[in-house]
C-alpha cells in the first residue's frame, strides 16, 4: 500500500513537530450525523455511541432509511478505546484445515484472511489517535514487521476531535499530547466557538493533516455533507482555534506533572515499593483492555473436525495465566511481579525500545480501575521514591 | 500425500507457518518422554537457512504452537530436527503425531552463538537432559569449521542413561573428532548395571574435569538448577562472565517480538534471545 | 429504600479513629502481622490498604465511601504467617463469611473488627458530582439515590461476624432483613424467549472479558476457576458472542445460590453490564423453589450444597 495517509513511524525527531495542515474544511454540527452515513455506504464506521448510559467506541450499524447514527461527540473518552480498529480484540490469523487424500493421508491447507472494506475512526480523542502510533511501532518497526497488522492499518482512516473539556481523569500533556494533538489523526475536528465547557459548537473546522485526511475531506461524503471550504475570513480563525485547544491545560495532567521517570526506574527493578502497591491489584484486566495502548496478545487455535480458525486475542499481563509455562513455571507468580512488569513495560521498557512512553494520559485506568491501581498514582510514586 | 496449499495471500505473512510434514519420529530417552522429528517443508522454497542457537515455532494445527530450538545443524541443511520433551499440549499432541503427518512451520527465530567471535578458542559445552538440543546444533556447526577452534570439551549428564539424547553421537560419532573429548554423567546409575560411565550431577562433574578457561568459551544449556549451580562452578575455574553463554526460554506465543510476552526487563527472549552472555544475563531483573 | 438508611459522618469520624487506634494496636501487639482496611486513594476514593505496621495503621479511613469488600483479599494471604485483621461492616461481613462458609479461609487466623452500618454511598456517583454537592452527600445531605444499590435491601447492618465492634450497634427492630424483591427479574421474564435471548446477547456484547466481576466476586473464589482452564476448555479465548454467554452463564450458576448480592459485579464492570440481572433471577428462583427468604446471607449449607427430602425435585415432594 502506498505511503499516503499511514503516519509510518516518524524519527525521533519528527516526533517533536507537529504535524501540518493541508487543508481545511467547515462542517456543520447538524451535518455531522449525514457526512457519517455517507461514509457508511463504503466504510466501516466505528465512532463513539452511548449504550445504556456508557461512552462506547464501536462499529456502527447501516442506520434505518431516512435516519441518522447517533454519536456521542461530548464524552471526553468512550470506556473502550479505539485500538480494537487495528488490533481487534479477536483477530483470525489463518483458516486450516486438514484434507484427506486419496492416498489415505492428509494435507494441510492454510488461509490467511484479508480485510475487505476500509475503516474509518470518527470521533477519536486525540489521545487515542496518538496511540495508534505507538502501537503502530511496535507491530510495523523492528527485526519483524505484521503484515496483517499493516494490512488493516492501511485501510484506517482516523477523525478526531479535539477535546474542549478535557476530563478530571485527564493526563495527555504529561506525555507531551494536548487537547487539541493531531499526532495520529489524518483529520481533525475542532469546535468552531473554540474551547471550553460552556462552548456549544454550532460546527467544526475540519482540517485535514495528512493526504489520506485530505481526500476524505474532498470525496463525495464529505461534500454532500456540506463539508464546505473556507472563507478566508475564517482562515486566520483557524489557526487561533487550534491554539486555544492545544493551549488547554488538563486536571490531572497538572497535578502530575510532565512525567520522566524512565531513567529512574532502571534502578527500581528490585524496590519494594512494587509489593506495597501491587496487593490491591485484582488481577483483572480491566486496566489493560480499556487502555488505548496495551498491545499484548495470545494466539490459539480454536477448532473441531480437523478444520478450524488460529486467532489472537487480548492477553493481559495482570492475568496470572499470562506467563504460565507448561511444567509448571510462572517467572511472575505475585501481583507484585505482575503489577511491575505492566507500568515497567509502560514507563520504562518500551522508553528503551522506541523513546517515548507507552501511555497517552486517556485516564481510561484512573476511571476504570476499581482499586484505584492506575498510572498517575504509580508514575507519581516513582518520582518521590 | 504430500499436497498442501498456502494461498498466495499468506506469503509472507508474519504469523502463518509454512506447512511441514513429519518425515521422521525418534525416541531420545527410554521413557518416550523426548523425541527428535526430523521435519521437512512442504514448499521446498520456504524452506530457510538458520544459525546455530536460533528456533522455529511449531505449529500443531489446532492446538497451537511451541517454540522449539533446531538441533540439526545448518551445515546439514534440510530436512531439519527439532528434539520436543512432551510437556504441555502442544508438545503433547507433537508427541501423539505420526511419520507423515502435517505441522505448521515458520522461523527462524532468535538470535544465534556468536560463533565468529570465538575463532580460535576452546570450546566448552556443557548440558543436561534434553538441553543438549540446542547445544548440539552448534557442536555440529562448530565441529564443521573445526579448524576454526581448539580444542573442544563437551560434557553432558541426565538423570539416568535412559535418559541420555543423542546417543549415537554422544557414544561414536563425537568421540571420533579431532581433538574432542566427550565426558559423560548420570545422576544415578541404572540397576542393570551397565552403565561404566560417570556418576554424579553435572555441576560437580564439570568441577572435577576442571577444563581450562584459558582462551576458552563455555556454552551451556540445561534445567535451571544445573545451571545455578554450573555458573556457581565456572567461575571458580577462571571462567569470566564475558566467557560464558546460555540460552533462555519463556513463554512465547508470537515468537517475534509482536505480543509482549517473552521480556526479562527490556529484553525479548525471542528476539533478543535465546542466546545470552552472562555478562548481558547479569544486567537483566532476575524475572525468568 | 428502607428509611433507616442515613450517612452520620460524626459517627463515622469516631468510628475511623477508633478503627486507626485497635488496628494499630493489633499490629504493635503482634496480633495480627497484617491489617486490611482502606485508605485515602486519589480523588476522595478510598482504595484497599493493607497496613503492617502501628505507623501505617494511622492511613486507615472509615467514611461514606468505603465501598470496596476486603474479603476477597485473604485468598492472597493464604501463604502468610500469622493473623490477619481486617474491617468489615455489614455486607463485607457477608462477604467474609461467604468465603468462610466455602472454607477458604481459617477463622481462627482471622481478627475482625466490625463497624455496624446505616449505609454507604456509591463512589462513583459521589465523585461526579460538583463540589458542593459531593460535600452535601459526604455530610449525610444528599440525594437518597446516591446510597449503593445493595443498601436497599441489606441483609445486615450489624456485622454478622465480628471478633470486637466499633459504633452503635444497630436495633434489631431495624436490622431485621425483609423479604427480597425483584421488579427487574419479572420484566425479564415477561419477555419471550426469543426477546429474551436477544437481550442477553445485547448486554454481554460488549463485555471486554476483562474478569474483573469474578475477581471482585467474594462467591467466585475457586483454587482454579474453571474459565482459566485449557483442559478442558470450558471458555474459548475468542471474544465473540457465543462464549461471552458461555462466560456469564458459567460463572451465574456457579455463584448461584451463594450470591451475597453485594452487586460488586455490576459495580467494577468499566462497561456497566447489568450483571445482577442474571444472579437475582438465580436468587428469586431458589427463593421460590427451596423457601429460603434471604438466599443471599450465607448459611451453613446452601440450598444447591445440600439434598433433602423436602427439595422441589422429588417425587415424594410434589
Amino acid at each position: 500500500m502506498g505511503e499516503g495517509g499511514l503516519t509510518m513511524v516518524p524519527s525521533p525527531d519528527q516526533k517533536a513537530k507537529s504535524p501540518v495542515p493541508r487543508a481545511t474544511g467547515v462542517l456543520p454540527k447538524t451535518k455531522v450525523g449525514q457526512w457519517v452515513t455517507g461514509l457508511l455506504a463504503e466504510n466501516t464506521v466505528m465512532a463513539p455511541v452511548r449504550v445504556d448510559g456508557k461512552p462506547l467506541f464501536r462499529e456502527l450499524r447501516r442506520p434505518a432509511a431516512g435516519q441518522e447514527p447517533q454519536l456521542d461527540l461530548e464524552s471526553v473518552h468512550t470506556v473502550n478505546s479505539p485500538k480494537g480498529a487495528v488490533l481487534p480484540q479477536t483477530e483470525a490469523l489463518l483458516d486450516y484445515k486438514y484434507v484427506k487424500t486419496a492416498d489415505g493421508g492428509s494435507s494441510l491447507e492454510l488461509h490467511a484472511r484479508t480485510l475487505e472494506r476500509p475503516i474509518v475512526l470518527f470521533g477519536v480523542r486525540p489521545c487515542d489517535a496518538a496511540a495508534l502510533e505507538l502501537i503502530d511501532q511496535v507491530f510495523l518497526t523492528g527485526a519483524f514487521i505484521d503484515e496483517q497488522y499493516r494490512e488493516r492499518r492501511d485501510k484506517v482512516t482516523v477523525v478526531a476531535v479535539a477535546c474542549g473539556a478535557p476530563a478530571r481523569s485527564c493526563f495527555c500533556t504529561s506525555f507531551g499530547l494536548d487537547p487539541g494533538s493531531a499526532r495520529g489523526a489524518d483529520v481533525v475536528l475542532y469546535g468552531r466557538s473554540g474551547p471550553g465547557a460552556a462552548a456549544e459548537p454550532d460546527g467544526y473546522y475540519a482540517v485535514a493533516y495528512t493526504e489520506r485526511g485530505e481526500a476524505l475531506l474532498s470525496a463525495p461524503a464529505a461534500k454532500a455533507a456540506g463539508v464546505t471550504d473556507l472563507s478566508a475570513a475564517e482562515g486566520a480563525k483557524v489557526e487561533e482555534v487550534i491554539a486555544a485547544f492545544r493551549a488547554q491545560t488538563t486536571p490531572l495532567g497538572e497535578r502530575l506533572g510532565k512525567v520522566d521517570v524512565a531513567e529512574k526506574l532502571d534502578g527500581l527493578f528490585e524496590s519494594p515499593y512494587w509489593e506495597k502497591v501491587a496487593g490491591r491489584c485484582l488481577g483483572c484486566g480491566t486496566c489493560t483492555f480499556v487502555c488505548p495502548t496495551c498491545y499484548c496478545f495470545g494466539v490459539t487455535d480454536c477448532g473441531a473436525g480437523g478444520q478450524g480458525v488460529r486467532f489472537r486475542y487480548w492477553d493481559s499481563c495482570k492475568f496470572p495465566q499470562f506467563l504460565q509455562m507448561a511444567g509448571g513455571h510462572n517467572p511472575r507468580p505475585a501481583k507484585k511481579n505482575r503489577t511491575r512488569q505492566r507500568f515497567m513495560h509502560k514507563l520504562n521498557y518500551y522508553h528503551h525500545r522506541y523513546g517515548e512512553y507507552l501511555c497517552v494520559g486517556c485516564g481510561r485506568c484512573v476511571e476504570s480501575c476499581p482499586v484505584g491501581l492506575h498510572l498517575p498514582l504509580v508514575a507519581g510514586d516513582v518520582r518521590g521514591l | 500425500m504430500s499436497e498442501s496449499t498456502v494461498a498466495a495471500a499468506t506469503a509472507g505473512r508474519l504469523l502463518v507457518p509454512q506447512v511441514a510434514t513429519i518425515v521422521d519420529i525418534r525416541d531420545e530417552t527410554a521413557n518416550g518422554d523426548t523425541k527428535t522429528f526430523t521435519v521437512q517443508m512442504d514448499d521446498p522454497g520456504a524452506a530457510f537457512k538458520h544459525l546455530p542457537g536460533q528456533c522455529a515455532m511449531v505449529s500443531v494445527l489446532g492446538v497451537g504452537e511451541a517454540m522449539i530450538s533446531i538441533t540439526s545443524s545448518p551445515t546439514r541443511g534440510w530436512p531439519l530436527e527439532f528434539c520436543i520433551k512432551r510437556a504441555g499440549r502442544v508438545t503433547g499432541a507433537l508427541h501423539d503425531a505420526q511419520v507423515g503427518d502435517k505441522i505448521g512451520l515458520r522461523g527462524p527465530y532468535g538470535n544465534t552463538f556468536p560463533v565468529e567471535q570465538w575463532k580460535g578458542k576452546n570450546l566448552v559445552f556443557i548440558a543436561g537432559g534434553f538441553a543438549l538440543a540446542p547445544v548440539r546444533c552448534l557442536i555440529d556447526y562448530c565441529l564443521a569449521h573445526r579448524d576454526w577452534f581448539g580444542h573442544i570439551d563437551i560434557i553432558y549428564g541426565a538423570r539416568s542413561p535412559g535418559d541420555l539424547c543423542f546417543k549415537p553421537d554422544i557414544f561414536e560419532r563425537w568421540p571420533k573428532e579431532k581433538d574432542t573429548t566427550v565426558s559423560l554423567t548420570v545422576d544415578r546409575a541404572d540397576d542393570a548395571g551397565t552403565w561404566k560411565g560417570a556418576v554424579g550431577f553435572v555441576p560437580q562433574f564439570v568441577e572435577k574435569l576442571a577444563p581450562s578457561a584459558k582462551d576458552a568459551v563455555a556454552v551451556t544449556c540445561g534445567p535451571p538448577i544445573m545451571i545455578k549451580f554450573v555458573l556457581e562452578v565456572l567461575p571458580k575455574l577462571g571462567f569470566k562472565d564475558e566467557q560464558i553463554y546460555t540460552t533462555l526460554e519463556l513463554k512465547m506465543q508470537c515468537g517475534v517480538g509482536k505480543c509482549g510476552r517473552c521480556n526479562i526487563g527490556k529484553k525479548y527472549v525471542c528476539v533478543d534471545g535465546p542466546v545470552f552472555c552472562l555478562t548481558e544475563i547479569k544486567e537483566l531483573p532476575n524475572e525468568f | 429504600m428502607p428509611k433507616n438508611l442515613a450517612i452520620d459522618p460524626k459517627e463515622m469520624e469516631k468510628t475511623q479513629a477508633r478503627l486507626r487506634a485497635e488496628a494499630a494496636r493489633l499490629l504493635r501487639d503482634g496480633a495480627v502481622t497484617v491489617f486490611l482496611g482502606h485508605e485515602e486513594g486519589w480523588d476522595g476514593l478510598p482504595v484497599p490498604f493493607f497496613a503492617k505496621t502501628a505507623e501505617e495503621a494511622e492511613r486507615l479511613v472509615w467514611n461514606p465511601l468505603v465501598a470496596f469488600n476486603l474479603a476477597k483479599y485473604l485468598l492472597d494471604r493464604l501463604g502468610d504467617d500469622g493473623k490477619v485483621g481486617l474491617v468489615v461492616n455489614g455486607c463485607g461481613s457477608l462477604a467474609l463469611d461467604r468465603i468462610l462458609k466455602d472454607r477458604r479461609f481459617p477463622r481462627e487466623r482471622l481478627y475482625v473488627v466490625g463497624v455496624p452500618c446505616t449505609g454507604l454511598l456509591d463512589p462513583d456517583k459521589v465523585l461526579g458530582l460538583p463540589e458542593a454537592e459531593r460535600k452535601a452527600a459526604l455530610e449525610g445531605r444528599g440525594d437518597p439515590g446516591l446510597f449503593l444499590k445493595r443498601c436497599g435491601w441489606c441483609a445486615a447492618p450489624n456485622p454478622v461476624i465480628a471478633d470486637v465492634l466499633i459504633g452503635e450497634k444497630v436495633p434489631e427492630s431495624e436490622a431485621a432483613p425483609g423479604p427480597l424483591e425483584f421488579p427487574r427479574v419479572a420484566e425479564i421474564e415477561a419477555m419471550s424467549p426469543k426477546e429474551r435471548f436477544e437481550y442477553f446477547q445485547g448486554m454481554f456484547d460488549r463485555c471486554i472479558r476483562c474478569f474483573a466481576c469474578r475477581n471482585v466476586c467474594p462467591a467466585c473464589n475457586c483454587r482454579e476457576c474453571c474459565l482459566d482452564q485449557w483442559e478442558p476448555l470450558w471458555l474459548g479465548r475468542a471474544v465473540v458472542p457465543s462464549e461471552q454467554l458461555m462466560y456469564h452463564f458459567i460463572r451465574a450458576m456457579d455463584v448461584a445460590g451463594r450470591c451475597i448480592r453485594c452487586g460488586e459485579c455490576e459495580r467494577v464492570c468499566s462497561v456497566g453490564i447489568p450483571l445482577m440481572e442474571l444472579n437475582d433471577k438465580f436468587m428469586k428462583d431458589i427463593i421460590e423453589l427451596f423457601g429460603v427468604e434471604r438466599p443471599d446471607i450465607p448459611a451453613e449449607v446452601e440450598p444447591l450444597g445440600q439434598f433433602a427430602e423436602s427439595d422441589p425435585d422429588l417425587e415424594s415432594s410434589q
